[in-house]
């Protein structure tokens, strides 16, 4: 065994094509900012996880339920193209819609929610580019909320440790909800409106269970959606969601870090004035 | 390191391991194969998997190689999920590591880029087992000993893996050089 060689070795006997071609490999470490980044969302799924271990069967047929429930109307926005629309229906920011809607309602007939319709601004980003400018402060594990700027959402205590401990689940990965549940897009030749679509009932979902306090839940269908759909069209939407989940989850300094991350990215969403009410000045 | 006791000690431990270990875990999945645009779930997988799993762990063992086998796993479970998806999509399997775009934008950039596109070609013809002991003797700079060891398999083993390994990777820097050759007689024909 001690006898092998590195080929990179001078006294190996690969030739000058072969170790050039294994230098160029040698480069593979992260950027600095992706060991924050993966750290944060880490964070967010061992803090809220077990969580979701602890309700999901109970919640599933009532979850399932409230994902069916997408309006016939929503399915026409989504026939025209109109995700952008569709994202603020479901994130439901009543300042950002207020703000777009005086904007743009005389030029559109009003959506299922009551929105004006407008075209998407901006490309929708990649899910994995919006977390690269996570500070290097993530490595902060669940502070407790800052008693002084509190937003007005109203943050939920992470269970003790005790009891976190007690009921986290063997397999974090089973107790996640099948990407099946939402798997119109997953069949062979389906649109990129089908994939609008099964993000839009997802988020709708998520953003339900969210605003009903099952934090667990939520948390469950909006990874479900991060895993199936790698190139969103509803990036900002989840996004958002993902931080008023993480902040009422307790899990402040995750929410400060990337809803200072969206802002920075996206300064002209309409979920800015949502997302602002998490973030730290 | 001790084994955390408490909730707490466990997440300490938990973010001491992170620290040291991101960086190797980051680099093993990418050279076993994992996309660049997958990277960041390949390696949340990892490392929920450690974070679960840690309770369990024996600090006598090297945590390093438990991160390997972890990370091995990963990339096994992501190739065949993507051998499947892109089954029923009816593509073609995406080229790993599509690191920079074919237009570098100079020379050296170009070459570089080249390179690492050839480097990635001759990894996807191996097996996982005979990437892994390759990556690791070659690029890793790993002994063949420490591969063993953090493959938990002998020491025969790894040669001979070593062996196949390189027999591909030279089987297919042959095949560039076959083509290059090729279109310069082809190129010089027609002038």
């Amino acid at each position: 065994m001690s006898e092998l060689k590195h080929w990179l070795d001078d006294s190996s006997d690969a030739d000058e094509l072969e170790r050039s071609i294994l230098r160029a490999g040698l480069e593979a470490d992260p950027p600095p900012a992706k060991r924050d980044e993966v750290w944060t969302s880490l964070m967010a799924t061992v803090a809220v996880a077990p969580l979701a271990a602890a309700t999901l069967s109970a919640q599933a047929a009532s979850a399932q339920a409230a994902g069916a429930g997408v309006s016939k109307a929503a399915a026409v926005w989504l026939t025209v193209g109109k995700g952008f629309l569709v994202g603020l229906a479901i994130y439901g920011a009543a300042e950002g819609v207020t703000e777009i809607s005086s904007r743009l309602s005389s030029r559109h007939a009003p959506a299922p929610s009551a929105l004006p319709a407008a075209p998407r601004t901006k490309p929708p980003a990649r899910a994995t580019d919006g977390d690269a400018e996570a500070s290097s402060t993530a490595f902060a594990p669940s502070p407790t909320p800052a008693s002084g700027d509190t937003p007005s959402p109203r943050p939920t205590r992470p269970r003790s440790s005790s009891n976190a401990q007690e009921r986290e689940p063997q397999n974090v990965a089973s107790a996640l909800p099948s990407v099946a549940a939402f798997d119109e897009s997953a069949r062979p030749g389906s649109t990129r409106l089908s994939q609008l679509d099964a993000e839009t009932r997802a988020l709708r979902r998520a953003r339900d269970e969210l605003r009903a306090g099952k934090l667990a839940d939520a948390f469950a269908t909006l990874e479900a959606s991060r895993r199936q759909f790698a190139a969103p069209e509803l990036y900002q939407e989840r996004e958002a969601l993902m931080i008023e989940l993480l902040y009422r989850s307790g899990q402040v300094a995750a929410a400060e870090q990337r809803a200072n991350a969206f802002l920075g990215r996206f300064p002209e969403s309409p979920h800015v004035q949502q997302v602002r009410r998490f973030s730290r000045p | 390191m001790t084994r955390p006791e408490s909730h707490v000690d466990r997440l300490a431990s938990f973010e001491l391991i992170y620290r040291q270990h991101f960086a190797f875990a980051w680099r093993s999945l990418r050279r076993l194969g994992i996309c660049e645009r997958d990277l960041n779930d390949a390696a949340q997988d990892v490392f929920l998997v450690v974070y679960r799993k840690l309770p369990e762990f024996d600090f006598e063992h090297p945590i390093g190689t438990w991160i390997y086998a972890i990370c091995l796993r990963v990339a096994s479970s992501r190739r065949r999920s993507a051998v499947q998806r892109h089954e029923q999509l009816g593509d073609a399997p995406e080229p790993l590591e599509k690191l920079e775009p074919a237009l570098a934008a100079d020379a050296e950039t170009q070459q570089l880029s080249e390179r690492r596109a050839l480097l990635a070609a001759a990894l996807d013809a191996m097996s996982l087992e005979q990437r892994a002991v390759f990556t690791l003797f070659e690029l890793e700079g790993r002994t063949g000993e420490e591969v063993a060891e953090l493959l938990g398999v002998p020491a025969p083993t790894v040669a001979s893996r070593l062996r196949l390994a390189r027999e591909i990777f030279r089987r297919s820097i042959e095949r560039h050089r076959a083509r290059e050759h090729f279109e310069l007689r082809r190129m010089g024909g027609e002038r």
